[in-house]
C-alpha cells in the first residue's frame, strides 16, 4: 500500500512538471524559436526534480499510511499500526487486535481517497496547462498569418513560394540585389534564385558548385545568355541590371535548370493631391487678390522637386499677352522625403495682374527617379469690374428696369467713394453715410423682393388706417381685409418671373442682404464682395430676358427642273476602285491548336507532330512570360516538363497550361456567317422547284 | 471438334485394349458379362467428358420466371424462389446469388426455359433488349436519383457566337447544387440549382476552335456530384459575298464595306454619283461590271444590300433577275429604308414602315435576336418596321419597335431594316455591337451554303461499351466513310440515297476523327463510360420502359405455345453407370479369386 501511495505521488509530479513543460516550451516558441524542444525538457526536469523533493515520497513511512488509513476506514478501529509493529513485540490485547483487524483489512474497499487526491489535482493542472498551450500555439499561427494577408512585406510572400528545384551540382547560391540609387534602400542577399527586384537593380549571383564544372551561364528569357566566371572552377559569379520582367534558367555543363521568375518592381510618379485651390477660381472684386495653394505631394521612393508651373494672361481678344514664370516652394526637397505637405501663396498684384487677367497653373513634382507627373491646368480669374461697371449693354437693350440696376452701381460707387475718403471725413459722418448706403441697400432690396412676392416692409401702413377710418369705408370688407392681411401668394407675382430668374433673383437679394448687413456695421469693405456679386447676378438676369433672334438664310433661286441633271457627262470617267485586303493572321493559332492536343492526350499518347506544336505553344507561352512571370511562368515550366516526359502527363500541368492558354487567348470576334443546309444531293432544292411549277 | 474426336478415338483404343485384355484371361467363366461391364464404363467415361444433348419440344407454360439485374437494383425488390441472373460482373459480385451470363441472348435458350423475365434496375440498352424478342419482359422503372433530367448544346457552333448549354436538373438534397461550366480548367459560367427539379442555362463565347471539350460540373458545397464532358466542335466562319447597291455614296455603306473587307468578305459595291454614272469599289474580289445587274452578276453574290430607291428604280430586267435569284437560288437582300416615295414593291410588301412625327432622333440601346443584353445607345430615325405574322423582327428598341424584320421570299431571305447610321458606333470605338448587328443581319439574310456532307450522331452519349450509330449525308451518291482512317462500311438508306447509316464499335475515348471520303473531316466525341450516367440510365430507363409495353402487348397477340429446345442428359447418370460397372467388374475378380 506504501508503494502504491509513493507511485502515485510520483505520477502526480510527473503531470504537474509536464503542464509546467508543456507552457515554457509555448513561450519559449515565441522568445526562443528553434529552441522549444530544449527549453521544455529542461523544464520538465528541473520541476520534477523539485517536486520530487519537496514531497519526498520515498520517506513515506508506513506509520504515515497506517494513520491514513485509520482516517478513513472506521472498521480498522484506529490500530492498523499493530500490524506493522513486529509479532513478538505485542502484547495479549494487541494481539488480539490484529487478529480481528486482519479479517477486517481484506475487506477494506479501496485505498482512502488522500492517496489520489494529489493525483487529481495534478491531472487538472495538466489538463489546463495543455489547453493553456495549444492556445498560445494557436493564437500566435494566427498573428502569425496576419501581416501576410495584408500583402505589406514583399519579401515575405517571397519566401511564402514552393521551394525551388535547383541542378544538383549547385551547392549553394547567393544571389545580391543591389537596387539602384534613387530607391535609397540597402543591398540585400537571398539564397533563392526568384528575383524580386526594383527597376535597374544590379543582382549580383554567386553560385558555387559542389564538383568542378565546366562552364555556366545564365539564360534569360530563353534567348540572351550571360557566362558565369570563376577563377577556381566551383565559386561563379555574374551580375546584370535588371530593368524588365521575365524569367532565367541556369545552364551548367549544358544541362538547363528549372525556370525563375523575375520580377521588376517599378517606381510609380508621384502623386500630386491638391486640397486648394479648386480648379477654377474667381476673385470677385473686393476680395483679397491672393491664391493660397495647399498641396500633398507622395511617392514610393522620394521626390526630388516640386514646382509651381504659372502662366498669367493679361488682356484680352487680341491683345492677350502670356508670361510664364515658375514658383518654388520654401521647403526644401534635399531629404527626399516620400511625402511633402506644401504650401504657398501667390500675391497676384505682385505678378502685375489686374482685373480681368487670369493665371494658370500646374504642380509638377519630379522624383528621385527623375519621373515627372504634373496636375491638370488650375486657373485664377480676377473679376473685371470695368466690364462689370460699364453701361454698354444696358444702353443696347431696350427699357428692361434700368433704373434699378443703376441703383446697385451707384450703391457701389458710392461705397468705393466712401472707402477712398474715410480718412479725410470724421468718424460720425463716415458711420451716417455708411447707414445711408445701407438705407440705400435695402430700399433697392426690397424693390427687388416685390417680385417675388415678399413683404412689403416700407412702412405705409399709417396710411391705409387713415383711409380705413374714414367713415365711408366703414364695413367695406375688402378695404379691410386688403389692410389686415399678408399678401404673400398673390398670384400676379407668382407669374411674374420664370422659375429659373427667380430663383436667381432671390440669390440677388441674399447678397444684397449681406452687403446691407456690412453696411449697417459700417464695414464699407467688407460689404464691396457683395454688392459686386449682387450687380454681377442683376446683370445676368438683365441678359438671360434678352431675346436672341437669329439671321435670316439665303434663299437660293428656284430650281429650273427640266434642266437638272441634263448635263453632257459622257466624258467623265467613273472611278473604278479594287483592292484587296488581307486578314491578319490568327497569332494564337499555335495555342488554339496546342489545346485541342492536350485535350486528345488524356485518351492518346503525344505524337512528333503534336509534341512540335507543344514546343511552338511553348515558345508563345514564354514569350508571354516574359512580359508577365507571375501568370505564365508556371505554365511554361509546365509544357517543358509535359515535353520532356514520354510518359503521362500529370493532371496538374496539364491543367496549367490549359488555364495559361486560355487566359492569353483573346475574345473571339463575331462575323457574319452563312447558315447551312444538309447535304442531300441537291433533294431540297428539286422538291422546292416542284412545288412553285 | 478435334477435341470430341479425340475423346472418341482414346476411347476407342481402351476399349480394344481392355477387350483384348479380357480375352487374353485365363478365367473366361463370365467374359460376356464382363465384356459388357467393359463396354459401359468405358462409354459412360467417355459421356461424362462429352455432355450427351438431345432436341425436344417444350410447352411455353412449363417455363418459368426470372429476374435480370441492371444496375441501380434494389436488393429488397427481388423475389425469392427466382433464378436471378445479370450481365454485369460488378453486380454479380455485389449479389453473388446472381448467375453471370455472357449476353441477354443467352437467356433465350437457357434451361429451363424462361418466359417471363423481369428486368430490375435502370433496365438495357435497346440492342441488349433486342435478342429478348421471345420472352415477356416486365419492368419496374425505379425513381430518377439526383442529377440531369435533360440536357442539350449545339454539337457545332460558329466561332464567335455564343454557346448555350441548357437542361434541367433534377436536385433531390435540401442543398443547393452549383452548376460549373469549365473550359480550359477555368470557369466560364455557373448556376445554382435550387432543391427541386429546375431548368438551367450557361452560356460562354468559347475562344478556342476546332473539336473542344467542356466539362460540366455539379457541386454541392465542396463535394463534386458529377463531372461530365460538353464536347463542341467550333467551326470557322465561312465568308459570304456581298453587293452593295446605293443611290447616293454614304458612310454606312462606306463603313461597312470596309469592315467586311477587313474579315476577309468579297464585297463589291455600287453608287450612283450623278446621272448614269456610278462609283464601283471591289474588296477581294475580281472587277466586274456593276453597270447592269443580271442573273450572271448576282449568281456570284449571296447577299445584296442596297436602299429602297435604288431597287426601286432598278429596270424591269434588273428587277426580275434579282427576284428569280431571290426566290429560286436562295439569294437574300437586305434593304435599308429611306424616304423613298411609297411605290409598294415585292421587297416592301410585307414590311409596313411607320414613322413617328419626332422632331430629334430617339437615341435607344437596341435588343437583337438571340442576345441577352443590350447594344450600347444609337441614335435612330423614328421609323419602326411593323410587325406582321408572316415576318421575324431581328432588331427592336427598348419599347419592341422592330427596327429590322425579315420573311421568307421562294428560298431566299429578305431582310428590311430602318437602320441608317449603325456607323455611330465604329466611330465611338464600339467595334463589338456593330459586328454583333451587321452578323446577325447578313447571316439571316445570306444565301445558304450547301456542304458536301454532313454528320449525325444518332446514339445519344456514345462511349466505348456501346456500338455508336451514326448518319453521314453526302452530296454525292458514292460514300467512303473513315473513322480515324479506319475504312467503314456504310448502309445506305433505302428511300434517301444520300444519307448512309454506320454502325461502328470504338476503341479509344475523345476525339475520332470521321471522314466521308477525301471531301473532309469532322469529329465525333466518344465519352468516358463515367460520364453522363444520369442521363444515360434515364434513357435506358426509357428504352426499357418501351420495350416492356411492346413486347406484353406482342406475346398477347402471338402466343407462341411450344418451342424446341436443346435439353442436356444430366451427367450423373453416366457417373453411376461408371460406377456400377466398375464395381461389377472388381467384385467380380474378388468372387472368383476366393472360389
Amino acid at each position: 500500500m506504501r508503494q502504491r501511495y509513493i507511485g502515485y505521488q510520483l505520477v502526480a509530479g510527473v503531470f504537474v512538471a509536464i503542464a509546467c513543460a508543456l507552457l515554457a516550451g509555448s513561450v519559449s516558441y515565441y522568445l526562443l524559436p528553434g529552441k522549444t524542444t530544449l527549453a521544455a525538457i529542461l523544464v520538465f526536469f528541473t520541476v520534477l526534480t523539485v517536486v520530487t523533493f519537496i514531497h519526498r515520497p520515498w520517506k513515506t513511512s508506513l506509520e504515515i499510511i497506517c494513520s491514513y488509513l485509520n482516517l478513513y476506514f472506521p472498521q480498522l478501529e484506529e490500530s492498523s499500526q499493530l500490524i506493522i509493529k513486529p509479532a513478538d513485540k505485542l502484547n495479549l490485547l494487541e494481539q488480539l487486535q490484529v487478529i480481528k483487524l486482519e479479517s477486517a483489512i481484506v475487506k477494506l474497499p479501496g485505498e482512502p481517497a488522500i492517496f489520489t487526491q494529489q493525483l487529481k489535482k495534478a491531472a487538472w493542472l495538466f489538463a489546463a496547462a495543455l489547453i493553456i498551450s495549444i492556445a498560445i500555439l494557436k493564437l500566435g499561427q494566427f498573428s502569425k498569418i496576419m501581416p501576410g494577408t495584408e500583402g505589406v512585406n514583399t519579401n515575405q510572400s517571397a519566401q511564402d513560394l514552393p521551394p525551388e528545384k535547383i541542378l544538383p551540382q549547385i551547392d549553394g547560391v547567393l544571389l545580391k540585389i543591389a537596387p539602384p540609387a534613387y530607391t535609397g534602400k540597402p543591398a540585400r542577399t537571398q539564397d533563392k534564385f526568384t528575383i524580386n527586384a526594383e527597376e535597374g537593380a544590379l543582382v549580383s549571383w554567386n553560385i558555387s558548385t559542389n564538383i568542378e564544372v565546366k562552364n555556366v551561364f545564365l539564360l534569360f528569357n530563353e534567348r540572351e545568355k550571360i557566362a558565369l566566371n570563376s577563377a577556381n572552377k566551383t565559386d561563379w559569379q555574374a551580375r546584370r541590371i535588371i530593368s524588365k520582367p521575365g524569367f532565367y534558367q541556369v545552364s551548367i555543363d549544358g544541362k538547363l535548370s528549372d525556370l525563375y521568375q523575375i520580377q521588376v518592381i517599378k517606381d510609380a510618379i508621384p502623386v500630386i493631391h491638391i486640397k486648394s485651390p479648386k480648379q477654377y477660381t474667381h476673385i470677385d472684386a473686393g476680395e483679397a487678390q491672393r491664391v493660397a495653394i495647399n498641396t500633398t505631394v507622395t511617392d514610393d521612393y522620394g521626390i526630388n522637386n516640386v514646382q509651381i508651373f504659372a502662366t498669367i494672361a493679361k488682356g484680352s481678344g487680341e491683345s492677350v499677352k502670356f508670361k510664364d514664370t515658375i514658383f518654388s516652394f520654401s521647403t526644401p526637397f534635399s531629404a527626399h522625403r516620400r511625402r511633402y505637405d506644401l504650401q504657398r501663396t501667390i500675391d497676384l498684384p505682385k505678378l502685375n495682374m489686374e482685373p480681368g487677367d487670369e493665371l494658370y497653373f500646374y504642380i509638377q513634382a519630379v522624383d528621385t527617379h527623375q519621373q515627372k507627373s504634373r496636375t491638370d491646368v488650375l486657373i485664377v480669374s480676377i473679376q473685371d469690374t470695368a466690364q462689370l461697371l460699364s453701361m454698354d449693354g444696358i444702353v443696347a437693350a431696350a427699357n428692361i428696369k434700368p433704373e434699378y440696376f443703376r441703383s446697385q452701381r451707384q450703391i457701389i460707387l458710392d461705397t468705393e467713394k466712401l472707402l477712398k475718403e474715410k480718412d479725410s471725413i470724421s468718424t460720425a459722418a463716415f458711420k451716417n453715410r455708411c447707414n445711408e448706403l445701407g438705407t440705400d441697400q435695402k430700399l433697392l432690396r426690397l424693390r427687388y423682393g416685390k417680385f417675388l412676392g415678399e413683404e412689403d416692409e416700407s412702412g405705409t401702413e399709417g396710411e391705409d388706417n387713415e383711409e380705413i377710418g374714414k367713415a365711408e369705408n366703414f364695413g367695406n370688407a375688402k378695404m379691410v381685409m386688403d389692410a389686415f392681411t399678408d399678401k404673400h401668394d398673390n398670384a400676379e407675382d407668382a407669374t411674374f418671373l420664370e422659375p429659373a430668374a427667380k430663383s436667381q433673383l432671390k440669390a440677388t437679394l441674399n447678397e444684397m442682404w449681406k452687403a446691407e448687413l456690412r453696411l449697417r456695421l459700417y464695414k464699407p469693405q467688407d460689404a464691396l464682395p457683395f454688392e459686386y456679386k449682387a450687380l454681377r447676378l442683376l446683370k445676368d438676369l438683365q441678359q438671360k430676358s434678352r431675346s436672341y433672334v437669329a439671321k435670316t438664310n439665303y434663299n437660293p433661286p428656284p430650281i429650273k427642273t427640266e434642266k437638272r441633271l441634263s448635263g453632257d457627262l459622257s466624258k467623265i470617267a467613273e472611278p473604278v476602285n479594287q483592292q484587296i485586303v488581307k486578314p491578319a493572321t490568327d497569332r494564337f493559332e499555335m495555342l488554339k491548336i496546342a489545346a485541342r492536343i492536350l485535350e486528345q492526350s488524356k485518351h492518346k499518347a503525344l505524337s512528333v507532330a503534336d509534341k512540335r506544336i507543344l514546343e511552338l505553344a511553348a515558345q508563345q507561352l514564354a514569350q508571354q512570360a516574359s512580359t508577365q512571370p507571375g501568370v505564365y511562368l508556371k505554365a511554361v515550366g509546365a509544357v517543358r516538363r509535359i515535353l520532356a516526359n514520354n510518359k503521362q502527363i500529370s493532371v496538374s500541368d496539364r491543367s496549367l497550361v490549359e488555364m495559361a492558354i486560355q487566359r492569353s487567348l483573346p475574345e473571339s470576334k463575331i462575323k457574319p456567317s452563312a447558315t447551312g443546309t444538309t447535304a442531300d444531293m441537291g433533294l431540297g432544292q428539286r422538291y422546292f422547284n416542284n412545288l412553285n411549277r | 471438334m478435334s477435341w470430341t474426336l479425340t475423346v472418341i478415338i482414346i476411347c476407342l483404343l481402351l476399349l480394344l485394349l481392355f477387350t483384348w485384355q479380357e480375352f487374353s484371361r485365363a478365367d473366361k467363366r463370365r467374359l460376356i458379362w464382363r465384356i459388357i461391364a467393359l463396354w459401359l464404363a468405358v462409354g459412360a467415361l467417355a459421356c461424362i467428358i462429352l455432355p450427351l444433348s438431345y432436341t425436344t419440344q417444350t410447352n411455353i407454360s412449363d417455363g418459368t420466371k426470372a429476374v435480370l439485374l441492371t444496375k441501380g437494383f434494389d436488393i429488397n425488390s427481388i423475389p425469392a424462389k427466382v433464378a436471378v441472373f445479370t450481365i454485369d460482373k460488378a453486380i454479380q459480385q455485389k449479389y453473388p446469388k446472381a448467375k453471370l451470363i455472357g449476353s441477354t441472348e443467352e437467356l433465350t435458350y437457357s434451361k429451363p426455359l424462361i418466359t417471363h423475365l423481369q428486368i430490375l434496375g435502370h433496365g438495357l440498352n435497346k440492342y441488349e433488349l433486342e435478342p429478348l424478342s421471345k420472352l415477356h419482359v416486365s419492368f419496374n422503372a425505379p425513381e430518377p436519383a439526383t442529377g440531369y433530367t435533360s440536357v442539350n448544346w449545339p454539337a457545332k457552333i460558329k466561332a464567335g457566337n455564343i454557346f448555350p448549354l441548357q437542361g434541367s436538373y433534377l436536385n433531390k438534397s435540401k442543398k443547393p447544387v452549383k452548376l460549373l461550366l469549365k473550359g480550359l480548367n477555368t470557369s466560364l459560367d455557373s448556376t445554382s440549382i435550387a432543391p427541386g427539379t429546375s431548368s438551367f442555362q450557361l452560356n460562354t463565347t468559347p475562344k478556342l476552335k476546332g473539336p473542344v471539350v467542356y466539362h460540366l460540373l455539379a457541386l454541392s458545397g465542396y463535394d463534386t456530384l458529377s463531372n461530365d464532358a460538353v464536347p463542341i466542335q467550333i467551326l470557322p466562319t465561312q465568308p459570304v459575298k456581298v453587293l452593295l447597291l446605293n443611290a447616293a455614296p454614304n458612310f454606312e455603306n462606306r463603313f461597312l464595306k470596309n469592315w467586311l473587307g477587313e474579315n476577309g468578305y468579297a464585297v463589291a459595291s455600287r453608287a450612283t454619283i450623278s446621272k448614269d454614272k456610278s462609283s464601283t469599289e471591289f474588296v477581294n474580289m475580281d472587277k466586274l461590271n456593276l453597270q447592269r445587274i443580271d442573273a450572271g452578276i448576282l449568281n456570284r453574290f449571296d447577299l445584296v444590300v442596297g436602299d429602297l430607291s435604288t431597287l426601286k428604280t432598278l429596270s424591269p430586267a434588273e428587277s426580275s433577275a434579282l427576284r428569280n435569284e431571290v426566290t429560286q437560288k436562295g439569294l437574300g437582300v437586305i434593304v435599308k429604308a429611306d424616304s423613298s416615295d411609297n411605290v409598294p414593291t415585292w421587297l416592301q410588301h410585307d414590311f409596313p414602315v411607320n414613322t413617328l412625327g419626332l422632331k430629334e432622333q430617339p437615341s435607344v440601346a437596341l435588343t437583337l435576336q438571340g442576345k441577352a443584353t443590350k447594344t450600347a445607345k444609337l441614335n435612330i430615325e423614328a421609323s419602326y418596321v411593323s410587325y406582321r405574322n408572316n415576318t421575324q423582327t431581328l432588331v427592336a428598341d427598348a419599347q419592341n419597335h422592330g427596327l429590322a424584320a425579315t420573311n421568307i421570299a421562294g428560298s431566299g431571305n429578305i431582310i428590311f431594316t430602318t437602320l441608317n447610321h449603325t456607323y455611330a458606333w465604329l466611330l465611338t470605338g464600339n467595334k463589338n455591337d456593330y459586328a454583333a448587328l451587321w452578323s446577325l443581319l447578313i447571316s439571316k439574310a445570306a444565301k445558304q451554303s450547301s456542304p458536301a456532307y454532313s454528320w449525325k450522331v444518332i446514339t445519344p452519349v456514345p462511349n466505348i461499351e456501346q456500338p455508336v450509330n451514326f448518319i453521314c449525308s453526302g452530296a454525292t451518291s458514292e460514300a467512303a466513310v473513315s473513322v480515324n482512317s479506319e475504312k467503314l462500311s456504310p448502309f445506305q438508306s433505302s428511300i434517301l440515297p444520300y444519307q448512309w447509316k454506320i454502325h461502328y464499335n470504338t476503341l479509344t475515348k475523345g476525339w475520332q476523327q470521321t471522314n466521308f471520303g477525301s471531301k473532309g473531316e469532322d469529329w465525333m466525341y466518344i465519352y468516358d463510360a463515367k460520364h453522363w450516367n444520369g442521363i444515360k440510365n434515364l434513357i435506358k430507363i426509357n428504352e426499357t420502359k418501351e420495350y416492356a409495353t411492346k413486347s406484353i402487348q406482342k406475346l398477347s397477340v402471338t402466343k407462341q405455345i411450344q418451342q424446341k429446345t436443346q435439353s442436356e442428359v444430366p451427367k450423373v447418370w453416366f457417373y453411376i453407370i461408371l460406377l456400377l460397372a466398375c464395381t461389377f467388374l472388381w467384385i467380380e475378380r474378388k468372387f472368383s479369386i476366393q472360389l
